[in-house]
């Protein structure tokens, strides 16, 4: 009894009346007692009462009693800022699991109040039932009895929506306060394309922005765009300081394509000291934001300085440079490379299995038509051009096809608008520019005449019940018929990776829609030291997802490669 | 809360997103010119500026760079806490109804519809409004208030079918306040049948009634409009068969308690059940089959008041604990110098006295300059701190005595019996006398009046407790458990009737209750003198001497501690030919015949408050509401034909219990609700003469009248209070120290009173009751 270490271990959970009491009875008894509350301050329900009940004793007497005592206790811990997790009886006793929510402001805080001058934020106080306002950080709940300042922040709608999580309210904050360098600081943590990303990111952060439910998201892709031109303007000015990285670890890593998935390992791998190679086919950067995107989305000075940032940190990119049959992964790792990147791309178009298809000359795969364009080639490619698909690279390629001087530039797509994956933005611009564009019409057969595509036939389609992609199956309407007049057509459905580099025993797990099969999580392949990911191995995606990919396989060859 | 959680309505609402400018159309032909052109920095930072509507921190940075003490951790992530515990206490206040649920208060559109949570926020002196109650549309005074009661409870439509308990009770003190607060208003209560808690609740209504400003309505509320250009409320409701509107200035919901969503898997811990709203189950039966190392205490069982919760703290603490461990050492010890005088601000007022009543007072001088809004908030509490230096006490004046000692004793290193508390009745007469007259009890170096006697001295470990009923038992029960050694003293030759009769009508094992009363009697702890009573309580030092008589003759017993559970007597009328085998017979009687089966009477009427809610006991017995539907149901399942009515004068029953009230309805018993006592008229059979609320005079004839007699306290509570110097309150219960802080102890130390004997109380809260009073009492002993 005289043994301290024998008392009493008990946890009482809820700070509200009765849990206030409960704690100090028991204290007051030699329990040692851990008063656990989910808010950031005791009292709940109690505290907030003001009213003198018909025996004079008032709520607010109560309540400064009992949390006084508690505060002052030997005997009582308080955890405010906690919820249970679990609680399960284990030999002789009762574990509780706790999650602790961060107060984030320490016990140095001596409670000068100047925050609370600054903090741009004012929440409704909920304390106060939104009578009145408080700032983000203040002391939640009533200050006079050992209350803490707190900070309430939790993760936001759009951070936890991207798929790279940056902290937007943290960088559109800071532009709020005219801090652009601090502002793009922020968003390159999370993204090392943020000139290309504040351009043609699809961002899915607006789709779930709060203040779209009171009238419109906010633009934060435009305000990212401002920052990173912003840091152009820098660069130019010659006022730009790149980002040192860590200690040289002498480790050779080979990235194979200069894609986002691709500069995005590279960058991270050479952030932490390794010396990554990007080995590209092609004689410029980018991969698809080169290739597949055309400049007046995506003008190519925009990817040359995210790229040049990248090199900055010590990245080397051979050019021209494409793995094959006889330069091989397993050469890589003879050179000396410890760990590869396979950041392929999906460069190979899907043929529509239509009548008539490689019949004649006259057919163009978008991939290899915007391919074409944007390594400089902007000679007209055809008078009346059909371009098939509703996906980005369909549009993409409509557009561009009217940039080229085109007469006629028809687009099919086999479901409604609403069912379009492209951008709708994308889509109303293409209108807007005259591209014709035939909802619920697919082709069914290509005319041709002395070898060339004069035309094609197309059909109606209807909207059936949903298919696998939850999208609803179109159907055709017969009789439906009607033909289009082309002598270029170009196909978009979609893409999938191009593995034909492969030599024969490549040993690599593939999927039968030639992707490369790897552990989600880590981007590993089967082959030990080898990674992949980007549209390689999910097929067509955006560039954020690229990027995501990137910094996974990144983190997991950076712990393969610390290995010992 | 009425706002949406993160989008405040704020000027930057509505500004439209601005456009991404882009490149003319015409001037896109024949070049790959970069179509959007990008946010001008003025549209940036507008447009940046509509995220700060977002109203959560959005990690600016700014806070860190002011903080000096770089207090701020930016970064701090959520954590994990694992805690190994002997026991767990769960608890809750519980959370309240959300009124947006229905649409047609109006709620979230006018400001001027408000929950009674932000009522009580603006009444708060501490609160935003500084303790004014205004009218948010414009800040005006508010001059006529309405009231509407039962918003989210008893509702079966929401899915809240049960009476949140604590509303009416709320409502009357927030009536009340506004009073107080404004002079001049009027208030509207519209109700569905008022049900006040507490000892002093009926009188509190009947004085509220009465006064002419309050206008009390039965009405079922059918909608809320709001005037836009003035926010004045036009309330629609039913009241009978007729609808009415009133225009009101404030319109407050009285909103009920919901259970949460955690309660489920804290009663899966504890081997509890949860009713069908999410509440944990806290029947008689659950109670004593209370699995060891979990406790439930406060409105996680169901709408509970502060006092209930406090009650059921205490009694969960117990519960948790076993033995009785050394308390924590505290450093606590007097100076040689004068004690200081400090004032509450709150408590004066409270009190009606100004601080000007105490000025020139000895000690530090007190008056104006030791006066402060609040002694026990921070800003009192340093000016204590700061000046307590050597000083052998502490003199407050305007607190409340018997409940805040212990707090300024602890806050301030004072041993006990250091603070002497001066509270509403000791200002009473010249506040300027009773602090000089405190200061020098305390300054002759004895201690304050209300010193515990012996205190630290070696203190017997038996505890005698008197009255083997629900609480009497609990409490032996409990007693036993923590180690202390028990006497139990029961006036007559059976223990544990009304323990077992309250386990049936709980629908538990009655085998339970047996066992329960069992294990007590087996217990070589307990010592059970039937047929015995008090005689006499004497003090020897740091104990009582309990003088016993009974069938065995005379008994002394050296006891630490006397609780007494006596329960209260049943009325005896006399405005009724009552008799237990005739045609007008008590529930009790009623309740035996029900349960036998019996089918003889085909009329019956029962009269409620024979005894209760009068002049004489002006308080409601709580249980007896209950008893009366239970045993309507429970006749009326045996015998479908039978014509029930109830007379009453207004249904009370609390929580859950409005189950009895629906089902009562559902089988077809009649309720007549009237304002005068029925007459009877013994002919052929029985008439019943009673004028109805709505003024008809009505002549039921039947074959068998049940009255619903009350518990009260007469000539036997009395002589109690006689023996022990346990003072009575004006309702004839015994004194509690404080009601809320120290509900169990007497205002005479080592003697603890719970049950019936201090409150009206149902069986379960008997049970509660008698724990917590064992808890209590091993707070002082060592065993």
């Amino acid at each position: 009894m005289s043994d301290p270490s024998a008392r009493r271990e008990v946890v009482v959970v809820g700070g509200g009346v009765s849990g206030l009491k409960a704690a100090i009875e028991a204290a007051d008894q030699g329990a040692s007692v851990t008063l656990v509350e989910e808010s950031p301050f005791l009292g709940d329900l109690l505290l907030k009462e003001g009213r003198i009940p018909p025996d004079g004793f008032p709520s607010l007497c109560l309540s400064s009693k009992l949390i006084n005592r508690v505060v002052h206790h030997p005997g009582i811990r308080v955890l405010t800022n906690s919820s249970v997790k679990r609680v399960s009886k284990t030999d002789g006793g009762i574990k509780v699991s706790l999650k602790r929510w961060p107060a984030r402001v320490n016990e140095a805080c001596n409670a000068c109040g100047e925050c609370l001058m600054v903090c741009p934020i004012k929440p409704y106080d909920r304390f106060n039932e939104g009578l009145m306002l408080r700032t983000a950080i203040d002391f939640a709940g009533p200050r006079d009895f050992g209350g803490i300042y707190n900070i309430e922040k939790e993760t936001p709608a759009c951070q936890e929506k991207c798929p790279v999580h940056i902290d937007i309210r943290k960088y559109v904050g800071l532009i709020a306060g005219g801090r652009y360098e601090e502002a793009i600081k922020v968003v390159r943590d999370k993204n090392p394309l943020p000139a290309v990303c504040g351009r043609i990111c699809p961002h899915p952060c607006e789709s779930v922005c709060n203040r779209g439910r009171q009238d419109e998201a906010v633009a934060i892709d435009a305000l990212k765009r401002f920052v990173s031109d912003y840091e152009i303007a820098q660069r130019q000015a010659g006022k730009f300081v790149p980002p040192k990285p860590k200690k040289d670890r002498k480790i050779k890593v080979a990235v194979v394509g200069a894609g986002p998935a691709g500069l995005t390992v590279a960058h991270d791998l050479a952030l932490e000291g390794f010396r990554p190679t990007i080995f590209e086919a092609e004689s410029v950067p980018g991969g698809m934001l080169h290739l597949g995107i055309p400049e007046y989305r995506l003008p190519r000075d925009i990817i040359m300085n995210d790229v040049a940032y990248i090199e900055d940190l010590g990245v080397e990119i051979k050019y021209n440079t494409p793995l094959t049959k006889k330069f091989t992964v397993d050469d890589l790792f003879k050179q000396g490379y410890k760990a590869i990147f396979m950041g392929v791309g999906a460069y190979e178009g899907l043929k529509m299995r239509v009548e008539g298809e490689d019949e004649y000359e006259g057919f163009l795969d978008c991939i290899k038509f915007l391919k074409r364009v944007n390594l400089g080639d902007k000679s007209k490619p055809g008078d009346k051009v059909i371009v098939i698909g509703g996906g980005n690279s369909a549009i993409d390629s409509a557009r561009t096809a009217i940039r080229l001087g085109c007469d006629e530039v028809t687009l099919l797509y086999r479901r409604s608008r609403k069912e379009m994956p492209a951008n709708s933005w994308e889509i109303d611009a293409a209108a807007e520019e005259g591209v014709k564009i035939h909802y619920l019409a697919a082709p069914v057969k290509i005319l041709g005449k002395q070898g060339k595509v004069v035309g094609m036939k197309c059909t109606r389609m209807r909207l059936g019940k949903l298919d696998a992609s939850g999208r609803r199956r179109p159907i055709p309407i017969e009789g439906s018929e009607f033909e289009v007049e082309a002598d270029l057509i170009v196909p978009a459905v979609s893409q999938r990776p191009d593995i034909s580099f492969l030599p024969e025993e490549h040993g690599f797990e593939i999927s039968r829609w030639n992707s490369f099969e790897v552990d989600t999580s880590t981007g590993a392949t089967n082959r030990p030291g080898i990674y992949s990911g980007g549209d390689a191995v999910t097929g067509p995606a955006t560039v954020i997802e690229a990027i995501q990919a990137g910094h996974i396989a990144a983190s997991a060859m950076k712990e393969y490669l610390s290995q010992p | 809360m009425k706002k949406p959680k993160y989008i405040s309505e704020f000027r930057d609402i509505p500004t439209p997103r601005h456009k991404m400018p882009e490149l003319e159309l015409d001037e896109r032909q024949g070049n790959f010119n970069e179509v959007e052109l990008g946010l001008k920095e003025e549209a940036v930072l507008a447009e940046a500026a509509r995220c700060l509507s977002c109203r959560r921190c959005i990690g600016c940075g700014l806070c860190l760079a002011e903080c000096d003490q770089e207090a701020i951790v930016y970064d701090e992530k959520v954590s994990s806490v694992t805690l190994e515990a002997d026991a767990v206490v769960f608890t809750s206040d519980g959370q309240v109804f959300n009124p947006d649920r229905k649409e047609e208060l109006a709620y979230c559109d006018a400001a001027n519809v408000i929950t009674s949570i932000e009522f009580e926020r603006m009444v708060s002196p501490a609160g935003p409004f500084g303790g004014y109650l205004l009218k948010p549309f414009d800040g005006d005074v508010p001059r006529t208030i309405a009231f509407i009661q039962c918003v989210g409870s008893r509702e079966e439509a929401i899915g809240a079918d049960y009476c949140s308990t604590v509303c009416c009770s709320r409502t009357f003190s927030q009536a009340r306040q506004a009073r107080d607060l404004l002079g001049d208003v009027k208030v509207t209560v519209l109700h569905r049948g008022l049900r006040p808690i507490g000892k002093l609740g009926e009188k509190d209504l009947v004085a509220l009634k009465e006064a002419d400003w309050t206008e009390f309505t039965e009405a079922a509320v059918i909608g809320v409009e709001e005037d836009p250009a003035s926010g004045k409320l036009t309330v629609t409701y039913a009241a009978g068969e007729d609808e009415t509107s009133d225009t009101f200035d404030l319109v407050v919901l009285a909103v009920g308690v919901q259970s949460m969503r955690d309660f489920k898997r804290h009663a899966r811990v504890g081997g509890a059940q949860t009713n069908k709203f999410g509440f944990i189950s806290r029947n008689i039966g659950d109670l004593m089959a209370r699995q060891a190392g979990v406790a439930f205490a406060g409105s996680i069982t169901g709408p509970r008041s502060d006092e209930d919760a406090v009650v059921d703290a205490i009694a969960a603490a117990s519960w948790s604990l076993e033995g009785v461990s050394e308390p924590w050492p505290e450093g606590r010890e007097a100076g040689k110098g004068k004690p200081l005088v400090f004032a509450c601000k709150y408590g004066l007022d409270l009190a009606g006295k100004d601080a000007s009543a105490l000025a020139g007072m000895d000690g530090n001088g007190a008056g104006a300059e030791g006066t402060y809004p609040f002694l026990c908030y921070k800003e009192g509490r340093a000016a204590i701190s700061s000046s307590i230096g050597e000083a052998s006490g502490l003199v407050i004046a305007g607190c409340h005595r018997g409940s805040h000692e212990d707090l300024f004793e602890r806050l301030f290193g004072l041993p006990p019996g250091r603070v002497a508390i001066l509270g509403k009745d000791e200002l009473e007469g010249d506040p300027g006398e009773a602090v000089s007259s405190a200061i020098e009890t305390l300054s002759s170096g004895s201690a304050s009046a209300d010193t515990p006697v012996g205190e630290g001295t070696a203190r017997s470990s038996t505890v005698v407790v008197l009255g083997g009923g629900t609480s009497g038992l609990a409490a032996a029960g409990e007693l036993v458990r923590r180690g202390a050694d028990v006497v139990l003293i029961e006036k007559s030759a059976g223990l544990g009737k009304t323990l077992i009769d309250a386990a049936i009508d709980a629908g538990a094992d009655v085998d339970k209750a047996e066992g329960f009363i069992e294990s007590i009697r087996k217990s070589d702890k307990a010592t059970i003198l039937l047929s015995s009573t008090l005689e006499a309580v004497d003090r020897t030092g740091a104990n009582l001497a309990v003088k016993v008589s009974g069938s065995a003759g005379e008994k002394v017993i050296e006891a630490g501690a006397l609780l007494l559970a006596t329960g209260a007597e049943l009325y005896a009328p006399d405005e009724y030919p009552y008799s237990t085998a005739g045609t007008v017979i008590g529930q009790a009687e009623f309740r035996s015949r029900a349960m036998g089966g019996d089918k003889s009477s085909n009329t019956i009427i029962m009269i409620q408050c024979v005894g209760a809610r009068n002049a004489e006991h002006p308080y409601c017995s709580i249980y007896c509401c209950k008893q009366a539907l239970s045993n309507a149901i429970l006749y009326r399942s045996n015998n479908p034909e039978a014509d029930i009515t109830i007379l009453h004068k207004g249904i009370r029953v609390y929580g859950f219990d409005e189950e009895l009230l629906t089902g009562a309805v559902e089988q077809g018993i009649k309720f007549v609700e009237f304002d005068d006592p029925p007459e009877l008229e013994a002919e052929a059979g029985v008439v019943v003469k009673v004028r109805s609320r709505d003024g008809e005079d009505l002549k039921l004839s039947a074959d068998l009248v049940v009255l619903s007699l009350a518990h009260s306290h007469g000539k036997a509570q009395k002589g109690l209070a006689d023996l022990t110097g346990v003072a009575l309150d004006e309702l004839g219960f015994l004194m509690s120290r404080n009601t809320l802080s120290t509900p169990f102890a007497t205002p005479v130390e080592g003697i603890y009173a719970c049950g019936f004997a201090r409150r009206p109380v149902i069986a379960e809260d008997a049970f509660v009751e008698g724990v917590g009073a064992a808890g209590a009492i091993c707070a002082r002993l060592e065993i």
